[in-house]
């Protein structure tokens, strides 16, 4: 653990990643000492400039201010797209490792299954389901990731398809091992790569859904989020860039820090890289 | 005399940081007349592939030139503008490469590709080049010369795509033609083709070869001289009669002697019970191109009938694609035959389920041909065999100490526990194969094309260890190979398969003095440098 942890750490993209990610982290935990007040508290006059009005980020069109939000938001918006992804891995990973490893029946109902998901719009279904199961910040997190796993489940399928057939996971059949220990121990760790790839781009997904979601007013209510604000200051950024933009970086910042985290995450996974 | 062809002087390659060695090539001088062949010999990773991709700058972009000079008729070829080398390649200087089907675009028709390489040069005028792909298609002996152009490389067998890669080579009449390893690829009847074409066509056109190998086989065939490479180093060369009879070196004559099949072969064994049978097996595969398409057949195994008896060698020799492989795959259940029985020790195979099943393939283990993609690249050595005897309900103390033990036996230490695969070399990590087949106990050991890819000395040293270890511990082996060769030196009785039926099954000494099929004839005229081994051998016996 010691030597993962090492090896993690030597790589720039891991701890660039692991810094950036914490420093998000920090922003939301110290949210409510920061700014005790409530994010969608008026604090002043609407389309401040940052800077102007003791509001660092500026203010919104009603008023609120930014940073606040931006503070308060990253709780929720790292919260969504780090538990709806886990939420889809659960889901897509297992079917997927089965699919690809038992062929035949199982593989076919399992893929039919992921197609049907895949030609209903993600997006729509998303709404459709938030619709119905009321808008809480449960009710979005397990839609999300009821739409991002068909994804993850083909991928899975794809890559335990082609480790499989691999002599090493013949050897492990020959050697006498459990079809369970022979996919948990060598086909996933083998396939997981790209999978790891993927998941942190689903993060990223996850929180622009989510964004998407609150912007069509089904986030939500009690909880101030990243993507309520650029759906929020949308409308006016020809006029007041701050109140889309900061938000915005908040998001890509977080996305770059997770996927730098999976890169590296990866390499350190990988021994042919990590004990180079 | 005239002047040379290629001159290599002190050639000097500088290998990036973190390589295994700085230099890849370190002061090779070697040069090449017109008319004649050089052959340069040497095991993989001797930098005999880097020297050939220099001449016609094709390095690595990692890898620099550093030092030393290449001339072609009287220009030095390291530091050629773009420009004039482009107008070198492919006119001047033409180069086969190994993988014929990779060095062909797969999505043109392969007259195209000859046509291209003809025109890009510009010597003669668009209307007369189909007509000199014909000629060419003709020259390399492609079945149908005049048709065969509008074929895909896919739809030609690899000796066919070896030809026309020779044609597009032979295109604009080159003075000098690098060959890299064009037959290693192919079956040995094949290559036998192929070697004697590449040798009446040089004779024809008067070209210079540089020919390179890791088979001295094939240099005791077509070298008129030779150059023995290793570590990046020429350790020794001259005329070829002279270099092969009497080496100078200790390296060229460990390589002469790691060449398989002159040892003595093994007295057949005197009758014992049969330990595994197989009768009447069937196997066909059928895949669909298209919904509408005719299905394609590729009959693997046609009624097999083998018996290997109990401590016992019994090798399978074919060429590709003679169903050797998917025979062995089946006797472990890896692949389900369509007909047809295997008794193991009495017990009826393809019958067996569940627990059975795992208790028999405990008793037979197999060792892959690949030793690059038979370990898993994530698991530690150790981890990899010990759990082979946890799933049997060892301890992990116990199956460690198996894997120490085993280790041990096939020459490495406990220190490879804590190692991962990619860290050993190609034998290596064939030795842990072995060692982890081994540790679960078994009966007989399944060895598919297990030396194949692997250099001739290695190879002679992981024969050794299989054949010691047979004595040692009395396994019975089912060996698969396409080299007769390796055969001869460790089989007692040979199979010879063709299209997924056996053509011949003999005691090994009967069947290399006289063969009874035709094809079995084939093989064995087919071997490269047969008459050169011959010829060693009798001077030995004197």
């Amino acid at each position: 653990m010691q030597d993962f942890m090492r090896t993690f750490l030597r790589r720039p993209a891991g701890s660039v990643g692991l810094l950036l990610l914490a420093l998000v982290c920090l922003l939301a935990v110290l949210a409510p000492l920061l700014y005790p007040a409530s994010p969608w508290e008026m604090a002043g006059i609407p389309f401040s400039r940052p800077g102007e009005n003791g509001m660092l980020l500026g203010s919104d069109t009603l008023g609120r201010d930014v940073a606040s939000g931006i503070a308060h938001g990253a709780r929720v918006s790292i919260l969504i797209g780090l538990a709806s992804t886990l939420t889809a891995l659960c889901i897509g990973v297992p079917l997927g490792c089965i699919a690809g490893y038992a062929g035949g029946a199982v593989d076919s109902a399992i893929v039919r299954l992921t197609e049907i998901f895949q030609t209903i719009p993600s997006f729509v279904l998303a709404i459709l389901l938030v619709a119905i199961l009321t808008p809480s910040i449960g009710t979005i997190i397990l839609t999300i990731g009821l739409v991002s796993w068909p994804q993850l489940a083909r991928l899975t399928r794809a890559q335990v398809k082609t480790v499989s057939q691999r002599e090493f996971v013949q050897a492990a059949r020959c050697q006498g091992q459990s079809t369970p220990s022979i996919v948990l121990r060598h086909v996933l760790p083998n396939a997981v790569s790209p999978i790891i790839v993927a998941g942190s781009l689903t993060v990223a997904a996850a929180i622009l859904i989510e964004a998407a979601l609150s912007f069509m007013g089904l986030g939500d209510p009690n909880f101030m989020s990243w993507g309520y604000m650029v759906g929020a200051g949308r409308t006016v950024i020809r006029q007041a860039w701050w109140m889309s933009v900061f938000p915005g970086i908040a998001i890509l910042l977080t996305v770059v820090a997770i996927n730098l985290v999976g890169e590296a995450l990866n390499d350190t996974l990988n021994p042919r890289i990590s004990r180079a | 005399m005239t002047a040379p062809l290629l001159v290599i002087e002190n050639l000097v390659l500088g290998l990036p940081q973190g390589a295994d060695r700085s230099r890849a090539v370190d002061g090779i001088s070697l040069k090449v007349d017109r008319n004649e062949i050089v052959c340069l010999v040497g095991e993989s990773g001797s930098g005999k592939s880097m020297t050939a991709h220099a001449i016609l700058g094709l390095l690595p972009s990692k890898v620099k030139a550093l030092q030393g000079e290449i001339r072609f008729g009287g220009r030095d070829l390291i530091g050629l503008a773009p420009r004039e080398m482009r107008a070198l390649r492919g006119s001047n200087i033409a180069m086969i490469f190994q993988e014929p089907l990779t060095a062909l675009n797969p999505l043109a028709k392969v007259g195209q590709q000859v046509a291209e390489a003809i025109s890009i040069h510009g010597r003669i005028s668009d209307r007369d080049v189909s007509a000199r792909v014909t000629e060419l298609f003709d020259q390399v002996g492609l079945p149908d010369p005049a048709s065969i152009g509008a074929a895909y490389p896919f739809q030609l067998s690899g000796g066919q795509r070896q030809r026309v890669m020779i044609a597009m080579a032979l295109a604009n009449d080159p003075q000098l033609l690098i060959a890299d390893e064009p037959t290693t690829a192919l079956d040995v009847t094949t290559q036998r083709q192929i070697l004697d074409l590449i040798v009446s066509l040089q004779k024809k056109r008067d070209m210079g070869v540089l020919f390179i190998t890791h088979d001295i086989g094939v240099v005791a065939d077509i070298a008129d001289r030779v150059v023995v490479l290793r570590h990046g180093k020429v350790v020794e060369q001259g005329a070829a009669a002279a270099v092969l009879d009497s080496p100078q070196t200790d390296y060229t004559r460990d390589l002469l002697d790691a060449v398989p099949g002159r040892g003595t072969i093994r007295p057949a064994g005197n009758e014992r019970e049969a330990l595994l049978e197989i009768k009447d097996l069937r196997k066909v595969f059928t895949s669909r191109q298209s919904f509408f398409a005719e299905p394609r057949r590729v009959v693997a195994a046609d009624g097999v009938d083998l018996v290997l008896k109990r401590g016992d060698t019994l090798a399978v020799v074919g060429e590709s694609g003679s169903g050797k492989s998917t025979l062995a795959r089946m006797v472990l259940r890896l692949i389900e035959p369509d007909g047809g029985a295997i008794r193991f020790d009495g017990a009826a195979v393809r019958a067996m389920k569940g627990e059975t099943l795992r208790q028999f393939r405990r008793k037979v283990q197999i060792v892959f041909q690949d030793p690059y993609a038979s370990l898993d690249p994530r698991l530690k050595i150790g981890e990899s065999i010990v759990r082979g005897p946890m799933a049997f309900g060892a301890s992990r103390a116990e199956a460690v100490a198996i894997a120490t033990r085993w280790l041990g036996k096939v020459g490495l230490g406990a220190h490879a526990l804590n190692r991962f695969p990619h860290e050993f070399s190609g034998g290596q990590r064939q030795r842990i194969c072995i060692a982890r087949a081994l540790a679960l106990d078994p009966v007989c050991l399944i060895a598919d094309e297990a030396v194949s890819a692997l250099d001739v000395s290695v190879q002679a040293q992981v024969l050794k260890l299989l054949s010691d270890l047979k004595a040692e511990i009395g396994l019975s082996m089912l060996f698969i190979t396409h080299d007769l060769r390796v055969a001869r030196e460790i089989a007692d009785r040979i199979v010879v398969m063709q299209n997924g039926r056996i053509v011949e099954q003999a005691p090994t000494a009967e069947l290399f003095d006289a063969p009874r099929a035709d094809y079995t004839q084939r093989l064995l005229n087919a071997v490269p440098g047969r008459d050169f081994f011959a010829r060693r051998a009798l001077a030995d016996a004197v």
